[in-house]
């Protein structure tokens, strides 16, 4: 039992990574029926946007992570002209390889640009002391990656109040019908990928400094868990991939450290794979998807 | 000498000219001659693949030869699936990398001759592919893509990973069968599976099977109806594209000789993706180009800088050393966005025209659009 409270507190920061990106996912599938395989590089961008603006270029921290916030969301809206808009309509599977080679190509570029290196971004508190709990030492930069979870949640439930909020919910339902009432289904679909890509800069910003940075990172670490996450949560629902991403965080931290001396590689890829076809063999809508 | 713009000639209105051209080709015949320069050519082409490996200056150069036979293996694999079935796979590295190790532990393990080695590893692909289609039979469209990630992950992560059978860092030892060790031979036995998967795959879309599968993409529910076994067939698709991407695994566990984990990872499976869309889904020559051009492009990029490097030198221009190996991704990852936006039917859009030459027809330009399968397939998601 001893080793339960680390697996969780572990798990609960990098579910909180998870449900940063599958929140973008399903703010994206939400309104769009568009599976955005290059969310989790989105957050790539931001890191590398906060290293390359604070350490390269000397910016102060503060600056540096507001630009790389921002990089990420450019990139973002970037994405939803060039390559998702000209694709809508025709197939989902499309517009899902479409954004993989994004993906690629943006996986490429910031290792053509900066080659392999790793890259070590310092974090928000200098010298991060940090606290102990049950033997595992946490950082405050890790509370930060929880904090910002909690409060792009809080935001995302508070926009939805709001007329630009309900637009997109209406969306989501009824495309055609929000077109007759005279809203521009154009520019709501570029202000969710602008979400997405700035909630996948924030994740991006707080969580690199905790690793070390290279390129292909989140891609590598997050984007499976975050779309298993968002499907546990049902794809549509914003509160299900919240909990869905912390659900499978946990699960996996939990399956490394009681599998780590089974012999299998890898526990933490074969427990998401069997929660991923759990869900779609018996509960394909997922834990708390509503309607639409 | 002023050209005469005014010509006499009637030319007809587009419309009226393009209804007088859809008539006419039913009724269009090559002669005689017409047949031996059609024959002359797909001879030809057919000649120049089979030269290449002589054709080719270096031992590296057969090498690279004998990969490209092999993606284009794969990509008949990733075409089974998705061109006929419209299934995505982001997970073919497994069945890839298993039929590699099963290959190079059959040889090297059980001293089996090569050949028994090829089959087991077309056969644990199939196995392999036979699972993930059970699972296929439950879920569809997006959701199945997403579960083909994570496959591909999960053998990436774990099953490649298990020391015991794939020898850890170290790899499994795969020789190439006596006879055989040099390149400009490999790339043979390379170039002589792919012929074979190449007719097999040709007479299986001509076949019963062939045309269920693809009745299965166009529309699950019209195939059913019509007394198409969709589970029999659906899984048919699977095990074929599994034997397929075994065997090129085979056969690339042979050509380095030493197989080991480490290249059998998403990026591999996001560019199988690539070279399969890009080379245009359901095109057989059109995704082979397109697996060779994804398997010799990083050589393509470097002779390519080289002559740009000659060519500096000579106006004494100072650039920059070798060129980046990443560029390749790069420039795969815009033409699959390209692909898909402007010419879904991918390289074998462009090349239909010739096709349609050999095959008998005129030769006309404008027919690149019929004949391409939407990615996708059948099903808005979850069954």
């Amino acid at each position: 039992m001893d080793q339960l409270i680390p697996a969780v507190l572990i798990g609960i920061v990098s579910g909180s990574i998870y449900g940063l990106i599958a929140l973008g996912i399903v703010l994206i599938f939400k309104t769009q029926r568009v599976v955005n395989f290059a969310q989790a590089e989105f957050a790539t961008v931001g890191a590398f946007g906060l290293y390359i603006f604070h350490v390269a270029l000397g910016l102060p921290y503060a600056l540096a992570a507001v630009l790389g916030v921002a990089v990420s969301g450019v990139v973002a809206v970037l994405v939803e002209r060039v390559v998702v808009r000209p694709l809508l309509g025709s197939r989902d599977v499309t517009v899902f390889v479409a954004t993989a080679g994004v993906a690629l190509f943006i996986v490429s570029l910031t290792l053509f640009i900066g080659d392999a290196n790793i890259r070590q971004a310092q974090t928000l508190f200098p010298g991060d002391p940090g606290f102990v709990v049950s033997g595992l030492p946490i950082s405050y930069q890790q509370l930060m990656v929880i904090a910002i979870l909690l409060a792009v949640a809080a935001a995302l439930t508070l926009f939805f109040k709001l007329p630009v909020g309900r637009a997109l919910l209406a969306v989501s339902r009824e495309p055609f019908a929000v077109r007759l009432a005279g809203i521009s289904t154009s520019r709501l679909s570029l202000l969710v990928w602008l979400m997405s890509g700035l909630i996948a800069g924030l994740a991006g910003v707080t969580f690199a400094p905790t690793t070390q940075i290279t390129p292909g990172l989140f891609t590598q670490q997050a984007l499976f868990p975050a779309l298993t996450g968002a499907v546990l949560g049902g794809l549509t629902s914003l509160p299900g991939a919240f909990l869905g991403g912390i659900v499978v965080g946990i699960v996996q931290s939990s399956a490394s450290i009681y599998a780590a001396n089974s012999g299998v590689p890898g526990p933490d890829t074969a427990i998401v794979f069997v929660i991923l076809i759990a869900v779609l063999f018996f509960r394909p809508q997922g834990l708390l998807a509503k309607e639409a | 000498m002023a050209i005469d713009t005014t010509s006499e000639t009637v030319e007809l209105p587009a419309p009226a000219r393009e209804a007088a051209e859809a008539s006419a080709p039913s009724t269009f015949r090559p002669s005689a001659i017409g047949w031996a320069r059609r024959y002359a050519v797909a001879g030809g082409l057919v000649l120049f693949v089979f030269a290449l490996p002589v054709l080719v200056p270096d031992e590296a150069s057969a090498n690279l030869i004998a990969l490209a036979a092999i993606y284009a293996c794969v990509a008949l694999s990733m075409n089974v699936l998705t061109g006929y079935l419209g299934q995505l796979s982001l997970g073919h590295q497994a069945f890839y990398g298993i039929g590699a190790f099963v290959s190079a532990t059959v040889v090297t393990s059980f001293t089996l001759p090569f050949g028994a080695g090829l089959v087991a590893g077309a056969l644990s692909g199939a196995v392999a592919a036979l699972i993930l289609g059970g699972v296929a039979l439950r879920i569809r469209g997006l959701y199945l893509a997403i579960v083909t990630l994570a496959y591909g992950l999960l053998a990436e992560n774990s099953l490649f990973l298990i020391r015991s059978l794939t020898g850890g860092g170290a790899g499994v030892v795969a020789n190439r069968p006596t006879g055989f060790t040099s390149n400009r031979a490999y790339a043979y036995v390379c170039l002589g599976v792919l012929a074979l998967l190449f007719a097999f795959d040709w007479r299986l879309l001509k076949s019963k099977a062939g045309r269920a599968i693809q009745a299965i993409r166009d529309d699950e529910k019209v195939a059913a109806s019509f007394g198409i076994n969709i589970t029999g067939y659906k899984l048919l698709a699977f095990v074929l594209s599994g034997i397929y991407a075994g065997l090129a695994g085979a056969l690339f566990a042979h050509q380095l000789g030493n197989v080991v984990a480490a290249p059998f990872n998403l990026t591999l499976a996001l560019t199988f993706v690539l070279m399969t869309v890009v080379g245009g889904l359901g095109n057989r020559v059109g995704v082979i180009i397109g697996g060779a051009f994804f398997a010799t492009i990083d050589t393509i990029l470097e002779l390519i800088h080289g002559v740009v490097i000659d060519a500096a030198e000579l106006a004494n221009v100072e650039l920059g050393e070798g060129i980046d190996p990443v560029l390749a991704p790069v420039i795969g990852a815009a033409l699959l966005v390209l692909t898909l936006i402007r010419a879904p039917g991918g390289i074998g859009q462009q090349i239909s025209p010739i096709q349609n030459w050999i095959r008998g027809g005129r030769f006309d330009i404008h027919s690149m659009h019929d004949k391409t399968a939407a990615l996708g397939g059948a099903g808005d998601g979850r069954s």
